[in-house]
């Protein structure tokens, strides 16, 4: 608490010194943006107003506002977050900040509540894979890509930019927030600090038969920090150069299920990740092309102080590295002076007009596991992904072919063994503006991606198996966009139904008794789903209003074994149904109130789907208000309350995993532009 | 008018994918429990979801919401074993860390017993009884002596690492220490404990890993040392009753074992071996094959019917059938009971 009160002071009294003239164009390019672009039908992307309108913890929870996204949350604060993209596999969606991929071999999941949100300028899901030129092939490749853009790593407009904020709220949450750009017209520089801890003890209560059960969460606090320095530089009129070093450690307690009365809990996850990135891209007319490089590591240490061993604990630490490098082009034509607005902008790229485009890259990887623990033998991977693509652009469609490749080779320096793959995967999708007057813009695409076995499905121990096969999905999507202009009202809805069929999914079954299970490509699934969005907005002199409605149906069928109890069944953690909505009044551009809503339908924990195995449907309300103090010259102070869960509702997106009750979040943020 | 028509468009595509619900029908636990068999299914890790299924063989159901239904709460998580000793049926949870005592002709809660030492969940593991008392090995390596009429731990005898399984023969019990949470270094001993003095006399080395453990009709104890899993592989054992020393070790694989008259049942592979105790030789190595179970995780002998009783887990992940044998070998009946049964009680 001390130190997060120095360190916004500092912020404050340097303020002054930071006076500069620039006024922000920014919104004004926006909108030329907008009007060159032809809005994609795969994109769902959420701006920097939305995600302060939402005030969220972390960026799982930014996720629940997209359709198709089924997140998994092990509790509240601090808690994993994991995510699953339309019924497929979490390990299926690329995650891409500021144009590197974080990737880890070992569970293949990243944990999305360790990627902090304040720097978040924009945050785009692209499903059935990105198409962006900056983009890394990965990226191209992957069944869906989750990409974010935060303001340290890109040019900004003027001389001197801060962002800060001070946050404090329930469950002993202090949060505090810094950030430094400088910018000229050839270079910036920026320095991000943040560090956040709560002790989230918070009250629950679950229902324990016909009784409740109530409890407070323990082993449950956290504390972690964030950092980064980013640096950019323009070579010449054509070419950017940026480095960046992005850093995070953290220490959390597992408060792990709630245990019926059982509740000794003293397990901890230490983590410390270091990633350096470099770029060189090049705007050029005739090829414009980038090149990067990344390497992160990734330590985690898991600690379970009153194991029943001989030692009396369990420490296992497990150092997971990776480095990439890759090339990626795209032939297009595009006039030099955009250049400066569109850097880094996702979407921009696709809605050049009337030429073929050609696109493609190559990247390769190298990863390894070390850890103290004797059952993994130092696995090491080597990858080669490559990509080519065209994109033929007419007046009011475009067309994309895209074919991948993927090639991985294995080696356990300790036992020898060796493991090689090679995947090929087609993608083709095709979008048209207007089909028939009342129904709107339509896309059709199909794409093919596949997931390489992790580390722990190959290797782990007994469990492990050396001839798993990549596990593939196939999704297939029709899909309609339509605007409509009624009076001083704008609605656009998205509506889209799609396909999917899973085929050698790995799945973890037994083999000769309860100890020994092993890794096998026995799984199968389809899912048939519908996405459906509606956005109203409406603009008054002062005021502004705007309505968005998601809503997701899927239906994720179990087809591994015809002889099953299970065959057909739903999978687990997969609701049918998600609807999220949230409303927003901005008055003068200055205060602002939301409230959003999320609904599930039940879930179930296991395979089977009987009553047993039932997590019972929720629906969970939040709020929050701000306001924006006028402060001289290209300052401004924003003060906010977030409410989260209005209703105190007891609900949980895991079983047992029980999330907080009502619970509040007031933020202070300074800015300059 | 376009958007009229286009609102029409998206209702109508509601319509079609508007969906349904479907509810299992609830069954009523009896008031006294007879013609029937209770059933203990251990549940899954981290799932609070340990029951108990009452099998009605009168009315050919399965309920298995037998214990809530009369205590009013859940079991808890991870219910390891249950057996009935007098009046009363003691169920062992592991995680939980409880022992749940139930009244055995009514199926009535009578007690919750918390199994915690210092702070820490001692993660009971198995119950054994001799006159008043009720042995428990805990997983925090100790066998706890509860008093059967006050439910009051009366004194915790050290035994190895994991204690697991155990079995009486005459005045002893003999107790697996499994030392299995500390793989890849396992425990490799059984403990013997004298009942009367309520303290270990010995500990008998007996392969790495040992788990199921049993006496047979004439208080030789045979264990299952199950090894690592891998390179080492399960091994039963024969221990003297009367010099705590290993007579025998097997040459062929076992996981699991049961008594039955002068017979031992074994579970090896999703099948079950028959061994002749008396003559120690492995009589039928196919005894019970039945490709209709699909994870055979468990077995149960009641001498007074004579039957054989298979537990049929389904991946451990699925509800499981319990298959009802007569002794040689004949399919009789089956029942669908919970996730991962491990114990019955049968009831005339």
């Amino acid at each position: 608490m001390r130190k997060s009160f120095i360190f916004i002071c500092l912020t404050f009294a340097s303020s002054a010194s930071f006076a500069q003239r620039l006024d922000h164009q920014l919104d004004t390019i926006e909108v030329i943006n907008l009007r060159m672009e032809r809005e994609n039908p795969q994109v769902q992307k959420l701006n920097k107003a939305q995600i302060t309108a939402l005030q969220p913890e972390d960026v799982g929870q930014l996720l629940q506002r997209f359709v198709g996204v089924s997140l998994k949350s092990y509790g509240g604060l601090g808690g994993m977050k994991t995510i699953s993209v339309r019924g497929i596999n979490g390990n299926q969606t690329g995650i891409v900040v500021d144009g590197f991929s974080l990737q880890n071999t070992q569970t293949g999941q990243l944990d999305l509540s360790n990627i902090q949100t304040e720097s978040i300028e924009k945050i785009t899901l692209s499903i059935g894979g990105s198409q962006g030129f900056l983009n890394p092939i990965s990226a191209l490749i992957g069944g869906s890509c989750l990409s974010i853009e935060t303001f340290e790593s890109n040019f900004g407009m003027p001389k001197y930019q801060v962002r800060s904020a001070l946050k404090g709220g329930s469950f002993g949450q202090i949060d505090s927030y810094l950030a430094l750009k400088m910018n000229n017209k050839r270079s910036f520089f920026s320095l991000m600090g943040k560090y956040r801890v709560a002790n989230g003890k918070y009250d629950f209560e679950i229902e324990n038969g016909n009784q409740m059960y109530r409890g407070k969460r323990l082993n449950n606090d956290f504390k972690e920090g964030f950092g980064s320095f980013s640096s950019g530089f323009k070579i010449g009129k054509k070419s950017i150069f940026r480095i960046n070093h992005q850093f995070n450690q953290s220490d959390k307690g597992l408060p792990g299920a709630v245990i019926l009365y059982n509740t000794i809990s003293n397990q901890r996850l230490k983590n410390v990740t270091n990633q350096f990135n470099v770029d060189f891209t090049r705007f050029d007319q005739v090829l414009p092309f980038r090149i990067y490089a990344s390497m992160r590591n990734e330590q985690l240490i898991y600690i379970d102080s009153t194991y029943l061993n001989t030692a009396g604990y369990l420490d296992n630490r497990y150092y997971n590295t990776h480095f990439v490098n890759g090339f990626s082009f795209r032939k297009l034509p595009i006039k030099r002076t955009e250049l400066d607005s569109m850097l880094y902008d996702v979407e921009i790229v696709k809605t050049r007009k009337l030429k073929l485009i050609y696109f493609g890259g190559i990247e390769q990887s190298y990863s390894l596991l070390n850890s103290n623990l004797p059952a993994i033998l130092a696995p090491e991977r080597y990858q080669l992904k490559a990509v080519l693509g065209t994109e033929k652009n007419w007046s009011r469609s475009n067309f994309v072919l895209q074919v991948g490749e993927q090639y991985f080779s294995d080696k356990q320096s300790i036992s020898g063994n060796t493991v090689n793959r090679f995947v090929f995967t087609p993608n083709v999708s095709f979008q048209t503006e207007k089909w028939r007057s009342f129904i709107g813009g339509l896309n059709f695409w199909a794409k093919r991606s596949f997931r390489i076995p992790t580390f722990n499905e190959l290797y782990y121990n007994a469990l492990g198996n050396l001839n798993l096969k990549p596990e593939i999905a196939n999704q297939f999507n029709i899909g309609n966009l339509h605007t409509f202009y009624i009076h001083r009202n704008q609605l656009k809805f998205r509506l889209d139904a799609y396909y999917n069929l899973v085929e050698n999914k790995i799945v973890a079954i037994p083999t000769k008794n309860l100890f020994v299970w092993s890794i096998q490509n026995v799984g199968k699934a389809q899912v048939f789903g519908v996405d459906f969005q509606f956005n109203h907005s409406r603009i008054f002199s002062k005021l502004k209003l705007e309505t968005n409605v998601n809503y997701s149906f899927q239906k994720v069928e179990d087809l591994s074994d015809k002889n099953s109890p299970t065959y057909k069944n739903q999978l687990p953690y997969l609701p049918q149904q998600t609807l999220n909505a949230d409303f927003t009044v901005v008055y003068k551009s200055k205060s602002g109130i939301t409230i959003s809503g999320l609904a599930t339908s039940s879930r179930y924990a296991l395979n089977e789907n009987i009553d047993a195995n039932k997590i019972n449907g929720f629906y969970v309300f939040d709020a929050s208000i701000y306001h924006t103090f006028k402060l001289p010259r290209v300052q401004s102070l924003r003060l906010s309350l977030n409410v989260k869960n209005l209703l105190n509702q007891s609900y949980a997106f895991v079983r047992y995993f029980v999330m907080p009750g009502t619970n509040f979040l007031i933020s202070l943020n300074y800015a300059i532009h | 008018m376009q958007f009229t028509k286009y609102i029409l468009f998206i209702i109508l595509l509601g319509v079609i994918f508007s969906c349904k619900k479907e509810h299992e029908e609830t069954i009523e636990s009896p008031e006294i429990l007879q013609n029937g068999m209770l059933v203990l299914n251990e549940g899954l890790f981290q799932l609070n979801n340990s029951s108990l299924t009452w099998v009605d063989f009168g009315a050919g159901t399965s309920n298995d919401q037998f214990f809530t239904q009369k205590s009013g709460r859940l079991l808890g998580d991870t219910g390891n074993e249950m057996l009935r000793y007098g009046n009363k049926i003691y169920i062992v949870v592991n995680v939980s860390s409880t022992i749940e005592v139930l009244d055995a002709i009514t199926g009535n809660s009578i007690k919750q017993i918390s199994m915690q030492a210092n702070g820490n969940a001692k993660q009971p593991r198995s119950i054994r009884f001799y006159g008043s008392k009720a042995f428990i090995s805990c997983f925090d390596g100790f066998v706890d002596v509860m008093d059967t009429a006050t439910f009051q731990i009366e004194s915790r005898i050290p035994v190895g690492l994991n204690p697991d399984q155990m079995t009486i023969s005459g005045q002893y019990l003999f107790v697996s220490n499994s030392g299995g949470l500390n793989a890849p270094m396992m425990d490799s001993t059984v403990s013997v404990i004298d009942l009367n003095a309520k303290s270990e006399l010995t500990k008998i080395v007996v392969g790495k890993n040992p788990g199921s453990i049993v006496t047979d009709h004439q208080g030789d104890i045979y264990v299952i040392s199950r090894g690592n899993y891998s390179t080492i592989p399960s091994r039963m054992k024969k221990i003297d009753q009367n010099n705590f020393t290993v007579l025998e070790s097997y040459d062929f694989d076992a996981s699991k074992i049961t008594s039955m008259n002068n017979r031992l049942l074994i579970l090896n592979n999703n099948k079950l071996m028959l061994f002749n105790a008396d003559t120690d030789e492995l009589m039928n190595d196919d005894f019970i094959n039945n490709p209709a179970i699909s994870t055979l995780s468990n077995m149960c002998f009641r001498s007074s019917s004579q039957q054989i009783y298979l537990f049929d887990s389904k991946g451990y992940t699925n509800t499981g059938n319990i298959l009802k044998y007569n002794v040689n070998g004949d399919f009789l009946t089956q029942f669908h009971v919970g996730l991962n049964p491990n114990s019955i009680l049968i009831y005339d």
